[in-house]
């Protein structure tokens, strides 16, 4: 019983500090633009009103918010705009999902384009395998290789 | 002088204008004399245009506040090299430099053209002059560089601090040679396309113009991430700002061009396919010069608000009709005759190797436009910032290093399973170990840990290209290990070139890979004799000193470094404040090795004389830097022209023995 009791006080003792490091400065600001209209990522931008930004976000932590209630009260006060990337969400979600579609689709359609082209009639004169030529390969390469002609083909 | 300036204008205009015409003229009605008018007009322009920019140099060295240029951009005190590097800082000396870039280029494509192309060169001088014409446009009569101020200063706006950096010197001229560059195979491939002359002498007769513009744009993007890492005080190097996706969506179109001009030159395939590459790359070129001009994009890099945007706008919207009408029309004349063996080959790779560059260049363009369009959509304008495209890039980055080991290993052709086991057995194997080391070690995130394993696959695959050409030398010609390899790559000098272009970029991804990964970040304030530790480096606070100039007021911190006990130095990171732009800059202090980066910035002092220190540890930024110098050797190295060859008879190679060295350097695939 007296340890259990010992350890709920040593888990309610570490609790506070154990918030804290759940939410440190850095990783507020990579969700956040500065708003001095330099067009800057928060962590990336140096000016007074980005250190002011930074200080506010610490008081927000030193008064318990978490990550999401702080990124929220900033929302809340610059609107949308204030956040350095496009929300998950509704219209925002083919920001994320629309390049991967695009070349999804498109690798699609070159795979079935080159399977169409490759069932084509076959050219005439067509090396069929490596293996059968290279004999032929290995004398041929010693010829060319005396052959000065400076760059690849 | 500013008068001269302003006719040295007018005279260019008027000179490209008339280059643009007598070249249709003459080409049209066989008019002989003149093409060689519109040639000459064309050297005029450059002529015009040399005395423009010199007269505007003169006057920003010289601190001619008569100019509203130079007001603008210069002030008494700042030094002659960044006083003359402000005719790329602001709009008009900027677009000056791209015209007279582009006059230059026109002119020596009409010298080196001057016995052969003669069919197209008409059409290329009427592109280039038709490009040339809008700037010049814009030059004489939206924004003048040889405006007058209209009344009198003692001194003027001065350069925007951050601008004053050696890197700043050369990552603009850098871009703009990238940028202007690109429109000389862009006009070939117009010139082509008009005279139905597609076949492939227009890809050789601007390998090198492509190569040349790849490689500045390579250089800028280089130079303009050092320049962010040292100057900016983030400790990062790129910000995937509206402006640097800019100059980043056409190296990587154009890099995909690069690659899918061989299919063309060995098969004679995906003419259509590099046709319209040239164009995205040259119209993305223009996309990046409006968002950085047109303000319609809010981004750090920009020139401001200006009316430039419609007019940019009027310019990509023609173009894109223009180039798109001709290749419509001309479809069938680029429909290639041959087609793909097999599914497993160098060209299908190459294709592959394209859909990722390409998709990359779209992801980056769709989140530098995505604003916009949720304006358009929502009515709501969002910010897409570097956690989108970080997010978005990572997996096609990887997707990209893959296909940089596999595309060079495969055969042309048709590669069989012997050929594939060949090649790809011991980088396989090399790729597992290495997976398995780095897990042991602790990475156990999926990105870096497949950035790093599949980069060491790749250099395992271009060490072995290197090694089995060299073992075929030494065996078949009798030569040494040193021998065998400098006459392999002095003879293959394009591929091999291209292999040392790949080592560089897997250099950078290692590099990107480490310090995006791996960092450690600390701050702590700290009173004199106060100590910080951060990884294995200990920093102790000796104090600070400060001075005043008539334009600068700066505080600097001395700190001991000291790692694993041993001393390395001391560091003297610093704030500057700017009294005429009203402006505070950190100068960071950086401790560089190939391992890592200590990079430290001053935060401020506090009025016990405390200062805050932002520590970070930034693993393998050296090798971002160091890959750039390699990449940047090995594109010269590729572009280098061949010794030209003695006229002997026994080096004549009849038609049948070319056939057959064709055929075999097919067959054996990547053996030589």
């Amino acid at each position: 019983m007296k340890n259990k009791i010992l350890i709920i006080v040593f888990i309610l003792m570490i609790a506070p500090s154990l918030a804290f490091a759940g939410t440190n400065v850095s990783e507020v600001e990579n969700n956040l633009m500065c708003t001095c209209g330099c067009s800057m990522a928060l962590y990336s931008c140096e000016c007074s009103t980005a250190d002011k930004m930074r200080a506010k976000i610490e008081s927000m932590i030193n008064q318990g918010k978490d990550k999401d209630q702080i990124i929220a009260s900033f929302v809340n006060l610059y609107g949308e705009k204030i956040l350095s990337a496009p929300t998950k969400k509704g219209f925002n979600l083919t920001a994320w999902i629309t390049p991967f579609l695009v070349i999804g689709i498109v690798g699609l359609i070159l795979y079935k384009s080159i399977k169409r082209w490759k069932e084509k009639k076959p050219l005439p004169n067509v090396i069929e395998s490596q293996e059968l030529h290279q004999e032929y390969g290995d004398k041929l390469k010693k010829e060319l290789d005396n052959f000065n002609d400076g760059d690849d083909i | 002088m500013i008068i001269i300036g302003q006719i040295s204008l007018a005279i260019a205009l008027a000179m490209t204008f008339f280059a643009a015409i007598a070249s249709i003229v003459g080409i049209k009605n066989r008019f002989g004399q003149f093409l060689e008018s519109g040639r000459r007009a064309m050297f005029s322009s450059f002529a015009a245009l040399t005395i423009a920019m010199i007269l505007l140099g003169t006057a920003l060295v010289e601190k001619d506040y008569n100019l509203k240029y130079v007001a603008e951009h210069v002030s008494n005190s700042l030094p002659s090299f960044y006083a003359f590097s402000s005719l790329w800082a602001g709009q008009a000396g900027s677009l000056l430099l791209w015209a007279w870039l582009l006059s230059l280029f026109a002119s020596i494509v009409i010298i080196q053209n001057k016995k052969k192309n003669l069919e197209l060169l008409p059409y290329v001088i009427a592109t280039l002059s038709g490009i040339l014409i809008f700037f010049l446009i814009l030059l004489e009569f939206v924004t003048n560089p040889f405006e007058i101020l209209g009344f009198t200063i003692t001194q003027g706006n001065g350069l925007n601090p951050l601008l004053q950096n050696p890197g700043m010197i050369f990552h603009p001229p850098s871009l703009y040679l990238g940028y202007v560059g690109f429109s000389i195979p862009f006009a070939f491939a117009i010139a082509a396309l008009i005279t139905r002359k597609l076949d492939s002498d227009w890809i050789r007769s601007t390998r090198r113009w492509t190569l040349f513009a790849w490689l500045f744009l390579t250089i800028g993007n280089i130079l303009g991430a050092k320049w962010a890492y040292v100057e900016l005080g983030w400790g990062g190097y790129w910000g995937w700002d509206p402006v640097e996706n800019a100059s980043f969506m056409p190296w990587l179109v154009g890099t995909a061009f690069l690659h899918s001009i061989m299919v063309q030159e060995k098969k004679d395939m995906l003419k259509i396919w590099n046709v319209s590459l040239i164009v995205i790359t040259f119209l993305l070129t223009i996309l990046g010069t409006f968002i950085t001009r047109s303000g319609v994009i809010a981004s750090v890099h920009s020139f401001g608000e200006s009316n430039l945007g419609p007019l940019f706008m009027t310019f990509l919207g023609t173009l894109i009709l223009w180039s798109g009408y001709l290749i419509f029309t001309r479809r069938k004349d680029l429909k290639s005759r041959y087609h793909l063996d097999a599914i497993l080959s160098r060209e299908t790779s190459f294709l592959f190797n394209n859909l990722i560059l390409i998709g990359a260049a779209f992801a980056i363009l769709w989140g530098t436009l995505f604003p916009i369009i949720s304006e358009a959509v929502r009515g709501i304008k969002i910010t897409v910032g570097p956690p989108f495209f970080d997010t978005i890039t990572v997996p096609i980055g990887i997707a990209l290093i893959l296909l940089t080991g596999i595309c060079p290993l495969i055969s042309w052709r048709k590669a069989s399973v012997d050929n594939f086991l060949r090649n790809f057995l011991i980088p396989s194997f090399v790729f597992i170990v290495a997976l398995i080391t780095f897990i042991i070690l602790g990475v156990h995130d999926i990105y870096p840990l497949l950035s790093l394993s599949l980069s060491l696959f790749v250099l395992s695959t271009i060490f072995l290209e290197f090694y089995r050409g060299t073992a075929a030398r030494m065996k078949y010609n009798g030569e040494n290990i040193i021998l065998g390899l400098s006459n392999l790559i002095m003879k293959y000098r394009r591929r091999y070139g291209g292999y040392i272009v790949h080592i560089g970029m897997i250099l950078i991804f290692i590099g990107i890979t480490g310090s995006t990964s791996f960092k450690t970040e600390k701050e702590q304030l700290l009173k004199k004799g106060d100590t910080m530790k951060i990884n294995n480096y200990k920093l102790t606070f000796l104090g600070t000193d400060e001075y005043q100039t008539s334009t600068v007021q700066n505080l600097t911190a001395s700190l001991r470094i000291e790692k694993d006990g041993k001393y390395i130095g001391i560091a003297s990171p610093s704030k500057e404040y700017y009294f005429l732009q009203k402006q505070t800059q950190t100068e960071v202090s950086i401790t560089s090795n190939l391992e890592e980066d200590l990079y430290l910035i001053l935060g401020g002092m506090d009025s016990n004389g405390a200062v805050n220190i932002k520590a970070q540890i930034n693993p393998l930024v050296g090798w971002i830097w160091w890959g750039g110098y390699i990449l940047i050797g090995g594109t010269l190295f590729a572009m280098w022209p061949p010794r030209k060859k003695k006229k002997r008879s026994d080096t004549l190679i009849p038609q049948n023995e070319f056939d057959a060295k064709v055929k075999a350097k097919e067959l054996i695939g990547n053996e030589v």
